[in-house]
């Protein structure tokens, strides 16, 4: 049973619940996840700008709130005087370029925060693993997260690319997934983060492609919604997460986006907001990626998103990111 | 206080089991202790694994107490049998426990790297035994067959691998005569004489290819969301068998 008719996104109530989202100041779920309050404005804003919305929130604000978050170490924090986390550091800096103020902060700066965080004198067959924050948590998202940024600023090649590539090639898997580290099982979110990652190296040559398209499409269930991994629950998330891999791979193709529309469609909240599965309460953060995966397969009236770096298109071309698709192997053109 | 911090962490990791960053604040408190106990902990992440037996974190934790085991272990490969032989008691409560395989498909080469030939001959035909006891039981758990291919993979000759491939054609027969429309097996069975012909050209006699083509032309409709890779594969070969599709 859906409550809408086939197909119908109800833009103006998800702009409104995105507008409505620093209103609700008097709930306890506004202060629980005050810790990630950067990333929640990264989704409402790239919700907006897929929806052709972009200036249904103020961004002279949004970019003084952001500044405010970054920290002397060059990082940036989740909310004003939160530590420095990889994670918030890319929420902002993708904040501040779609809203065409990445030359208010200071490149060098970010830069060298993110190569702090690269762990050189550690490798393991020439493995180069990159931590989340100074506690030392590494994960192949990390990974991603330094390349995305650097590249920001063209200073990715301060990097250590080849052993991080490493590092990735050894968080694979038997059934061509990647997981968050190696040894860590294939889980579809940890596969998008990885296979943009080899994009931006220009390293797609490390992905076995048919294993993995093939683990991709079998994401997609019954009712249409995928799920992270086998026998687990849909969920509008991976609308995103698989889709964005599958089109880095030329393989989008290999699921039915007809029935991943109509799933994602009946995952909305008649009040605004999209949930994980329909009949869920809505956050800001489905609501984001299940538009995202409604642009990928071109849902009508969306602007296109680049499947690299969750931002629309236009930004990610004004910036020079889009040539990471010219490193896609030629042969994957059909 | 790093022990309060351990069982506080305990407390809060059992209630929010899929928290990344506890998890890595426990790695963090155990591995600043002079002694860790890391076979208590071993235990523990036992009984938590227990709770959600595909909870990634538990055993992305537990390989981590593993590998600190193994560091700390004058035999080495003593610790790689005992994880071994855990993931085989996962496997036989539930042999569609994924994370169990996957952690299995870490452990095994180091098992076949302690055995001399004849070893190692013995535990893959016990590791092929045991994952065709899963395709039996679950012919549409995608898994067993991802496993069945990457033990294809591992094998030491081109031989070995027509051989296997051979005996999961078998199987597949066996499966499709219980149920013709399988989606699975009927995947599996094209992709099979694709590798089959691959490896060796000419393995692959005329009726069978076109049974291959005539195979996805029907999964088109068994399985219309993927409709688009049964496409792509039937262009590929038709071009790589010079058949017309």
């Amino acid at each position: 049973m859906t409550m809408f008719g086939t197909n119908q996104l109800l833009v103006d109530k998800h702009v409104e619940f995105i507008q409505n989202l620093d209103k609700k100041q008097d709930g306890l779920e506004y202060w629980m996840t005050e810790h990630l309050r950067v990333s929640g404005i990264y989704w409402g804003l790239v919700a907006l700008f897929l929806l052709d919305r972009p200036q249904a929130l103020d961004h002279e604000q949004i970019i003084a709130y952001v500044r405010g978050c970054q920290n002397a170490d060059g990082g940036f924090g989740g909310h004003t005087h939160h530590d420095s986390h990889l994670l918030y550091t890319m929420s902002s800096v993708q904040i501040l370029s779609m809203l065409n103020a990445l030359d208010q902060i200071d490149g060098k700066k970010v830069t060298k925060y993110v190569l702090s965080l690269q762990q050189t004198n550690k490798q393991t067959n020439g493995q180069t693993t990159v931590c989340g924050d100074v506690w030392g948590e590494h994960d192949t998202r990390f990974a991603f997260i330094a390349m995305a940024v650097l590249s920001f600023f063209n200073t990715q090649d301060q990097l250590d690319t080849n052993g991080i590539v490493e590092y990735i090639r050894g968080a694979m898997n038997y059934d061509g997934g990647f997981g968050s580290k190696p040894g860590g099982e294939s889980h579809a979110a940890q596969v998008y983060t990885c296979v943009a990652a080899l994009a931006v190296a220009g390293r797609l040559d490390v992905v076995d492609r048919d294993r993995l398209s093939g683990w991709l499409a079998e994401r997609q269930l019954l009712c249409g919604g995928m799920n992270g991994r086998p026998q687990k629950l849909e969920d509008v998330c991976y609308a995103w997460w698989v889709g964005s891999a599958l089109d880095i791979l030329r393989r989008r193709h290999w699921i039915s986006a007809e029935k991943l529309v109509e799933f994602v469609v009946s995952a909305q909240d008649e009040n605004g907001g999209i949930a994980d599965r329909p009949g869920d309460v809505a956050d800001v953060y489905h609501t984001c990626f299940g538009i995202a995966g409604l642009s990928l397969v071109r849902y009508p009236g969306l602007n296109e998103v680049d499947p690299v770096y969750c931002m629309p298109r236009s930004v990610v071309k004004r910036l020079g990111l889009h040539k990471w698709q010219d490193k896609v192997p030629k042969s994957w053109s059909q | 206080m790093l022990d309060g911090e351990l069982k506080f962490l305990l407390g809060i990791i059992t209630k929010n089991i899929k928290s990344y960053w506890m998890w890595n604040h426990r790695m963090w408190a155990l591995s600043s202790l002079p002694r860790p106990e890391w076979q208590r902990e071993l235990g523990l992440v036992a009984k938590l694994l227990a709770l959600d037996a595909r909870n990634y974190h538990g055993w992305d934790y537990r390989r981590f107490v593993v590998a600190q085991l193994k560091d700390a272990a004058t035999n080495k490969h003593e610790v790689d049998t005992q994880e071994f032989a855990f993931t085989t008691e996962q496997i036989n409560h539930d042999c569609a426990n994924h994370s169990a395989w996957h952690n299995r498909s870490k452990l095994l080469p180091e098992i076949l790297a302690q055995r001399d030939e004849d070893g190692q001959l013995e535990v893959l035909q016990t590791e092929n035994d045991l994952i065709l006891n899963a395709i039996y039981t679950d012919p549409d758990d995608q898994n067993a067959w991802l496993y069945y291919d990457w033990l294809l993979d591992i094998q030491k000759s081109d031989e070995d691998r027509s051989r296997l491939l051979r005996n999961k054609i078998a199987a597949i027969r066996e499966l499709l005569e219980l149920e013709e429309d399988s989606k699975r097996p009927l995947v599996e069975l094209v992709s099979a004489y694709a590798e089959l012909e691959r490896l060796q050209s000419g393995s692959v006699s005329e009726p069978e290819k076109k049974e291959c083509l005539e195979t996805l032309r029907r999964l088109e409709s068994i399985d219309p969301y993927r409709v688009g890779r049964y496409t792509d594969m039937s262009r590929t070969l038709s071009k790589q068998w010079a058949l017309s599709a």
